[in-house]
């Protein structure tokens, strides 16, 4: 029987969730309540119509972290460094946002010079103790960071990862019971010592914050009788519990993107595609990302609004152009799209609630692919005189026909598209013939063809549920918790002893985590961060499966990923192992969406006829009610398919058919 | 061509460029091109005209056009699998450790334009490792100096000219690697610009190239047409070229004229003994990076952008000097001197639009020696950033790099795994900045020890002497300063200077603050 569960994800403008229980998936929308976005979860709970009592799993993807770094409401936090560094966070890497912009600034440091205090430490780049650094010292500093009266504190000491002992010592002598201390040598213990206090100031700046709504949250969701634990999504996929979030925050910042990619990738893979490039179309962008072997992939180069995080996040390539984006004329005579966008309010012309500029939704009314009755997701009426005007002007200034002018909004919007998806498959040295094309979020579907013949995808899925993917992600999401420790050496140096009992340490502090989550199976991938001597990167190798691990073997597998990532392997000597890490698993979860029963024809579910202008000429297209769908079902281009949540344009010469779950599986013929 | 079509195959020809940067950056086997990001790639049409640049530095803006007519000079016309390398500052290169590689296009006979890339090479031989010795006086001292050679010949590598030019380098490992990742980012463009014609048809093609060039011409015209007629002078200095202690003066007169600007270099200073020498690409980089940010650093940069441009540089000027000058510097330091004076002049035109002066050098600190870790050698070199100047409404911002080099500092962290020194201090120096109702981004003091028994420091520094100036009654930022603290004594050093040091020693680099802007 599959598990009860509710996903529930807090988008800037929706909350979505999808339940599972024994009739089946239950999908809602209710408004997000930015200013307590548990109000809107726990509205959610309410709509899902689901048993909170019997409920096995909580799910839950936030933007709360998020919101609290973009919008810079996080705790007033204290950082502590190594004495002679305190501007680390502000001087960064060194380098500014914009090469030709003189106005563009880099991002506010999290934590400005007068909330830092040095500490009189230092420890060589071999781990010796330079110096002292005793308990009275440690007890100074702590002084020192108290005066400034701190909500949260991070501290960061280079070498660390080395020896975490003075940073230890500080936090003993802050004690329990003041402001909450995030310790760089627990946060991330590797080396890179601006990413590595970027991450942990990021811990504890929004730590007070998360730990006030989980808090919250859980009693709220108590009160309403829900039982069971609240699990958070990590960025770097799977959940933790609510607990751990509240701890390491850090790892939600991305959390729903995360849920995207990985509902994505579960979609896929239940519906046999285990490799795919999934594009996540919004309102003001679009996201890109590469999925393996049924895994989105992952960096440890993660950023939020260009504030760099070392922990893991999914691999995600983001370009500014969406369903909101604005269609303008730039002084050389050319169109284009983005990356300013209309946002809700006034929102697109079509709106009707005073925007004047044109934007995509509008040439997608203007073209026929927006029935104006159809109300966009229930709420919104559509009016096509005010796009009709907007889109006007912009093709008078233009010299173009109103008609031709919006087909050629659609054409420059694809082309930016496409540059992502090429960024993301092409340019990792990936066939697009070889990977199916996953189309979401609600603009996403109306695209798929010209994106899916221009980069010569064969498959193209358009799930089920393109508007509430992320909630789905979640439910499909098991346990997870990773270990990361960095420990320079060469490969050649390295016995499997030596690997073996690092990441037996790893792997067993990994398994008391998830442990306190109840979970007490757990698989465990073992991988190493390598690279050649005197390179700037390191590339993430798994360890073969097998239980005496060579550093000769790491070096192997090392040699062999390079030559796939790059195309060439590289002397194959010189290989240093720099970090070792290991990702713990828990069961997947037992996400059992049921069958769509068998359809009948599609003709069944034809709502009617609609003139659609399908690259620059005016089609006459066939409407179909996506509920009214069954598997098996097949629809020929061109079509309209319409959902509650997204609308599905199918291309003359491709043909859809509807799976067993649902999803639209359209190929060429 | 419509609108629709220049704007879609704009985003394609751009993207050609920037895969094959991606890969030349990916591909690459040195920290310098990894981790910094000193390289670009670039494409032209069938007469060597710019049409699309990954440029992730801007030095490199301007000077890419210049490879490829070097090569077409020296050869006249490339066969299909040709590519052309080339270093020399006097035929399209910039300094000696830019290598340049041009390789031309075709498909089923026909030429379709060529593609180019060029990556800093951390070490190409000459009298100091990192090939930027402070006192050469000679392009010969600075390293392994490449005119156009075909490295490869119709698809067929040249051995005999690898194994030469990759001999003379201190690290001939790293240059193979390095050398290897440029073919592969060419060989990935040509197949690239074949696909898009294959895909395009030829014809649409080549118009394409035309109109993405003349687009970018038409929105540099509308640009500079905002900007008043008329005729506006600076005059900045370089400290000194690290022969003589003398000031050198840069002077130049920019023409506003309807939608055309010329820039007059005339009476600027004759070229130096020592290495500030900026060959003209350089020069033209730094011009061409003004325009950009004077108009709109949206416009993509292409030949169109740069026709509304006319550069004169005088011959055997410091902005146009003649072989067999020293240059290293050029590229580093005096062409950031050149957009100080340029902005300098357009401040004048645009008021409300110019910053003041940033910081203004590199402070390029370059250190080398024995390894008693490894037995072996270790050769450091890294840009220090500063003080950027305050900008009308806001301040300027502190430990950035500005300009002419935007590349990332080593983590303190991985530098001292790496090298046998200690990074004492790299802090803010606070109050720098000059001051102004805005004020300027405060500058970094960065201190190195040595912990090896002894290494080669080369500092080439500028503005040690007068700070970044002020705009609208701002002040100037503070002077750099360099300085060495042995035996717990300190004494300062010239801004350009190569010296021996000791275990012990603490090497200090003070960066510049940038200017204020407008009257407290």
């Amino acid at each position: 029987m599959p598990e009860r569960s509710l996903g529930v994800d807090v988008g800037g403008t929706f909350t979505d969730v999808v339940a599972q229980d024994e009739r089946g998936l239950t999908v809602a929308k209710v408004p997000s309540t930015p200013s307590d976005q548990a109000e809107g979860v726990a509205a959610g709970l309410a709509r899902a119509g689901v048993d909170p009592a019997a409920l096995d799993r909580f799910v839950h993807g936030t933007t709360v972290a998020t919101n609290a770094v973009l919008e810079r409401t996080g705790a007033r936090t204290v950082l502590v460094v190594t004495e002679g560094f305190r501007d680390l966070l502000e001087i960064a890497r060194q380098n500014r946002p914009k090469l030709y912009d003189l106005f563009a600034d880099r991002p506010e440091p999290l934590i400005r010079g007068e909330l830092v205090v040095e500490a009189p430490e230092r420890v060589a780049a071999d781990g010796t103790v330079l110096g002292s650094f005793d308990d009275d010292a440690a007890r100074q500093v702590a002084e020192a960071v108290r005066r400034l009266d701190p909500e949260a504190v991070a501290v960061c000491l280079l070498f660390s990862f080395l020896q975490p002992g003075h940073e230890q010592a500080i936090s003993r002598a802050l004690g329990r019971a003041g402001a909450p201390v995030s310790l760089s040598s627990d946060v991330l213990p590797v080396f890179r010592e601006y990413e590595r206090a970027s991450t942990t100031a990021l811990n504890a700046y929004v730590q007070p914050v998360m730990s006030l709504y989980l808090g919250s949250l859980e009693r709220r969701l108590r009160q309403r009788g829900v039982r069971c634990e609240v699990e958070v999504m990590r960025s770097g996929g799977g959940t933790f519990s609510a607990d751990l979030a509240a701890r390491s925050p850090v790892h939600t910042l991305l959390s729903g993107p995360a849920a995207g990619a990985w509902g994505a990738a579960t979609v896929g893979r239940r519906a046999g595609f285990g490799d795919l490039v999934a594009f996540d179309m919004g309102g003001t962008s679009t996201d890109a990302t590469l999925i393996e072997e049924g895994r989105p992939r992952t960096t440890s180069e993660g950023n939020i609004g260009g504030l760099p995080f070392a922990v893991s996040s999914a691999e995600i390539h983001t370009v500014g152009a969406g369903g909101g984006s604005v269609a303008w004329r730039d002084p050389g005579g050319a169109l284009r799209v983005g990356p300013r966008s209309a946002g809700a309010d006034p929102g697109p012309a079509c709106y009707g609630k005073g925007g004047t500029e044109p934007t995509v939704t509008d040439a997608y009314l203007l073209l026929g692919m927006l029935d104006p009755s159809s109300h966009l997701g229930g709420s919104l009426e559509l009016h096509p005189e005010p796009a009709n005007e907007a889109m006007g002007r912009l093709a008078s200034s233009l010299g173009m026909e109103p008609r031709a002018c919006a087909d050629g909004v659609l054409r420059v919007l694809e082309a930016q598209v496409s540059k992502a998806l090429r960024v993301v498959s092409v340019e990792r040295g990936r066939d697009p013939r070889r990977y199916a094309l996953l189309a979401f979020g609600g603009a996403g579907p109306l695209h798929q063809g010209p994106l899916a013949r221009e980069l010569g995808f064969s498959t193209v899925i358009v799930p089920r549920y393109p508007g509430v993917l992320s909630a789905l992600g979640l439910l499909a999401s098991p346990a997870m918790t990773e270990r990361v420790r960095t420990n320079v050496r060469e490969a050649t140096e390295a016995t499997a002893a030596d690997l073996a009992a690092t990441w037996e340490e790893l792997a067993s502090d990994a398994r008391q985590t998830l442990s306190k989550q109840g979970v007490e199976s757990a698989s465990m991938t073992r991988s190493a961060d390598c690279r050649y001597q005197g390179q700037g990167y390191e590339l993430e190798v798994a360890a073969p499966e097998r239980d005496a691990v060579t550093g000769e073997a790491l070096a192997e597998a090392f040699v062999a990923a390079h030559e796939d990532r790059y195309g060439y392997p590289g002397p194959g000597q010189g290989i240093e192992i720099v970090n070792l890490r290991v990702r713990a698993e828990g069961p997947p979860p037992r996400f059992e969406p049921p069958e769509v029963p068998a359809g009948t024809g599609a003709d069944g579910g034809i709502l009617g006829h609609r003139a659609v202008v399908v690259a620059g000429q005016e089609r006459d297209c066939v409407v179909f009610d996506r509920d009214a769908l069954g598997r098996g079902d097949r629809i020929e281009g061109p079509a309209v398919v319409a959902g509650v949540d997204s609308t599905c344009l199918i291309l003359p010469g491709q043909t859809g058919t509807l799976d067993g779950a649902g999803n639209l599986i359209i190929r060429e013929g | 061509m419509d609108p629709v079509t220049l704007e879609v195959t704009r985003n394609a020809l751009s993207g050609v460029a920037e895969e094959a940067g991606v890969a030349l950056r990916r591909t690459a086997y040195s920290p310098n091109i990894k981790e910094r990001v000193d390289c670009s790639a670039a494409v032209f049409d069938p007469s060597g005209d710019l049409v699309a640049q990954a440029e992730h530095i801007p030095v490199h803006l301007g000077s890419m056009p210049a490879s490829v007519a070097a090569a077409l000079r020296a050869f006249g016309e490339l066969r299909p699998g040709d590519q052309v390398l080339l270093s020399d500052p006097f035929a399209g290169g910039t300094h000696l450790p830019d290598w340049t590689l041009v390789a031309p296009v075709h498909r089923g006979g026909t030429l379709l334009g060529y593609v180019a890339n060029r990556a800093h090479h951390a070490d190409v031989g000459g009298m100091a490792p990192g090939s930027m010795p402070g006192g050469a006086t000679e392009i010969f001292q600075e390293g392994l100096r490449i005119p156009p050679v075909r490295l490869w010949k119709e698809g067929r590598e040249d051995h005999d000219l690898v194994s030469l030019v990759t001999f003379n380098s201190r690290t001939p490992q790293e240059r193979l690697g390095d050398l290897r990742a440029q073919t592969g980012a060419n060989r990935l463009a040509s197949q690239r610009l074949g696909e898009l014609a294959e895909r395009l048809g030829q014809d649409l093609l080549f118009e394409a190239m035309r109109a993405t060039q003349d687009h970018a011409e038409r929105a540099t015209r509308a640009a500079i047409a905002g900007i008043p007629d008329g005729r506006y002078r600076f005059e900045d200095v370089l400290d000194g070229d690290g022969v003589l202690d003398r000031e050198i003066p840069i002077r130049v007169e920019v023409m506003v004229e309807g939608e055309r600007v010329v820039v007059d270099f005339g009476g600027t200073a004759p070229q130096q003994r020592g290495s500030v020498n900026a060959p003209l690409a350089v020069t033209m980089s730094a011009c061409y990076y003004v325009l950009r940010a004077v108009t709109d650093p949206d416009i993509p940069a292409n030949a169109g952008a740069h026709r509304p441009l006319e550069v004169r540089a005088p011959r055997g000027s410091l902005v146009h000097p003649e072989p067999p000058a020293a240059v290293s510097a050029g590229n580093v330091e005096t062409s950031q001197r050149i957009v100080d004076t340029l902005l300098g002049a357009f401040a004048q035109a645009l008021p409300d639009r110019i910053p003041a002066a940033s910081q203004g050098t590199m402070n390029n600190t370059l250190l080398g020696g024995p390894d008693a870790r490894t037995g072996g050698s270790f050769a450091y070199y890294e840009t220090i950033a500063g003080g950027q100047g305050a900008r009308p409404g806001r301040d300027g911002m502190s430990g950035v790099h500005t300009h002419m080099t935007n590349t990332l500092n080593t983590p303190v962290e991985a530098f001292e795994m790496a090298y046998p020194l200690r990074v004492r201090e790299y802090r803010l120096r606070a109050g720098s900045g000059g001051d102004g109702r805005w004020r300027g981004g405060d500058g970094i003091r960065r201190s190195l020890e040595i912990l090896g028994e002894r290494a080669t420091l080369s500092l080439v520094t500028e503005r040690r002497s007068r700070g970044p100036w002020g705009l609208a009654g701002g002040s100037p930022g503070s002077p750099g300063r360099n300085s060495l603290i042995r035996d717990e004594e300190e004494r300062e050093l010239p801004a350009k200077v190569t010296m021996e040091v000791v275990a012990g020693d603490v090497v200090v680099v003070e960066t510049p603050g940038g200017g204020g802007y407008g009257e407290t």
